[in-house]
């Protein structure tokens, strides 16, 4: 797990550069930020003020997704969903977004130079993208394993590939390659002799649970990263609160103490 | 000021707001022992709001006192303790605490969180039972003390006369409108304790009209609190009658928005060109 960050973030006023369709209902939000693009950290978020007036009321979390320090930019993956994502659709270039930023803590990358497995689940794949681009200049080998339902649903796949990773996919009906949940394909590979040194995962809870499990019978070392409904992003409202393994009941703050968690740490059956 | 519960300890805020041009920072509601809070989820988006139901999760007074007030005292700005217990004697405990410690400049009376099971809500529905936990309090300190009052009643007047008869040196309202959100689809509440407390712009009209409730009745001052986002919004609370404004769930979409509302007042009263903000308390012009 990254380290506890302190609340460091603020409100920016940020230009929107690109806001396009990579396929389906997803689109990308590129935003020109040299200094975040700069001090940005995979693993963390944002979160945007989608609505001019008072609906919706909150503002939006968002893991970053690609950082180009070079460039001066950062993008977010975002599906559309609802009635913000929808008013985010909408933004063009030199329109203007404000963005508290930024927010939460970061992936650990141990020493080493074993392969790491990034797995995820549909649009999980957002952090787990900008934790291969930053590993990747490294040389250290990367093995994404994305899942989907169907093979149209499929993202990332180019972003891996691109950044130089073993790709494997796996679809629930079978549509493309693994024919089942991702979990079971890393079971598959480490059946077959894969080695990893750490497992990441992001996507729908259940999916975490299971690949948190595969890991934990492999003996290997897991990272998530955790989504819950906030109001704040910055340790006060107490919303995003995830109960941890512990004696008696205990929460933590998704928004502070993760998005990142060791997947030991979680309680996956309850809230 | 900031409204309890929506500003952390301060300490979470420091490096996005200056805590030095608050009036005063009111921290989140401390209990004698560490409390978990309220299980997941907690909260949930409404129309121009939230409802909330965190259950006072924290570490105990005892903790605040050690590690965070210390942090809190190198700032000028006022602090004020926000205090709940599930009896009287726990608040007469909490209060008796507080008044030992420097660098606390008033009580807050948390009489009206309607997430908690006992205690909470079940003072400031009552006048008797607000006298009550008031008068204990007021026996175990000399410092403010602020009773903050729920809106679940039906007369907010008589609660907060009873305060004041108690001895309370300053109301503080509102708190959160008790409410519930569904998701037709699951058929299930979006909150997991099925009620919480509204918060946001949706209840500034029901805390406006508390307040010019309040300060019509009693003649302490009055704390106005309840969906301010902006420095109109807080005019309105002053000219009801509150002789000080708390921004809450602002914060939680913007960091610095008790700091916009003190620029925006600051901006208002030069252009009205009104010397002292003190005129317009209470000077709302009734219809007759």
């Amino acid at each position: 797990m990254g380290d506890r960050v302190a609340a460091c973030a603020q409100c920016w006023n940020l230009p929107v550069v690109a806001n396009r369709s990579p396929g389906g209902r997803y689109r990308e939000l590129v935003l020109r930020a040299p200094e975040l693009a700069a001090r940005m950290r995979p693993g963390q978020f944002v979160n945007v003020r989608c609505a001019e007036g008072l609906d919706p009321f909150l503002r939006r979390p968002f893991s970053v997704y690609r950082m180009d320090r070079a460039g001066g930019t950062f993008s977010l993956l975002y599906d559309v969903v609802g009635r913000g994502t929808g008013m985010m659709a909408r933004w063009e270039p030199g329109d203007a977004a404000d963005v508290l930023a930024p927010l939460g803590n970061w992936f650990a990358v141990p020493d080493g130079g074993g392969p790491l497995a990034l797995v995820a689940g549909g649009v999980g794949v957002v952090p787990l993208v900008a934790l291969a681009e930053a590993v990747a200049p490294t040389g250290r080998p990367l093995h994404a394993l994305l899942g989907a339902r169907t093979a149209d649903l499929l993202l990332g796949e180019a972003d891996f590939r691109g950044l130089g990773a073993t790709v494997d996919v796996s679809t629930d009906d079978g549509s493309r390659d693994h024919h089942g949940p991702v979990h079971s394909l890393l079971q598959a590979l480490l059946d077959r002799g894969d080695r990893f040194d750490v497992v990441y995962a992001c996507g729908p809870r259940a999916m975490m649970a299971a690949v948190s499990r595969v890991a934990e019978g492999a003996g290997l070392p897991c990272f998530v990263s955790m989504e819950a409904g906030m109001a704040c992003g910055f340790g006060v409202c107490m919303g995003c609160a995830w109960r941890v393994r512990a004696d008696e009941v205990k929460y933590r703050l998704v928004c502070t103490d993760g998005p990142i968690f060791d997947a030991r740490e979680i309680l996956w059956d309850m809230a | 000021m900031t409204a309890s519960g929506t500003f952390g300890y301060g300490r979470e805020m420091a490096e996005m707001v200056d805590l030095n041009r608050l009036g005063a920072l009111v921290v989140k509601t401390l209990q004698l022992e560490a409390r978990p809070g309220n299980p997941s989820p907690r909260i949930c988006e409404t129309p121009a709001g939230m409802i909330n139901s965190i259950g006072l999760p924290g570490a105990g007074i005892e903790h605040f006192l050690a590690e965070d007030l210390p942090f809190l005292r190198r700032y000028e700005t006022p602090v004020i303790l926000s205090v709940a217990g599930c009896r009287v004697e726990e608040y007469e405990a909490l209060v008796r605490r507080a008044d030992e410690c420097e660098g606390i400049a008033a009580i807050e009376l948390n009489i009206s969180c309607p997430n908690v099971k006992q205690g909470g809500l079940a003072f400031s529905v009552d006048p008797a039972a607000t006298a009550g936990v008031v008068s204990a309090c007021r026996a175990a300190t000399r410092k403010p003390l602020i009773a903050k009052l729920t809106p679940n009643v039906t007369s907010i007047a008589a609660i907060a006369r009873a305060a004041e008869d108690a001895g309370a040196d300053a109301i503080a309202a509102i708190n959160t409108i008790l409410a519930m959100a569904i998701n037709v689809r699951t058929r299930r509440p979006r909150i997991a304790t099925n009620v919480g407390g509204l918060s946001g712009p949706a209840i500034r009209p029901v805390a406006v009209r508390m307040v010019w409730e309040i300060a019509s009745a009693v003649r302490i001052p009055v704390i106005g609190m309840g969906g301010i986002m902006n420095a109109e919004d807080a005019l309105e609370f002053i000219l009801a009658g509150a002789t000080a404004v708390a921004v809450g769930t602002a914060t939680f979409r913007d960091p610095a928005a008790a700091l916009g509302v003190i620029d925006g007042l600051e901006a208002f009263l030069r252009e009205q060109g009104i010397a002292r903000i003190r005129e317009l308390v209470g000077a709302v012009e009734v219809w007759r």
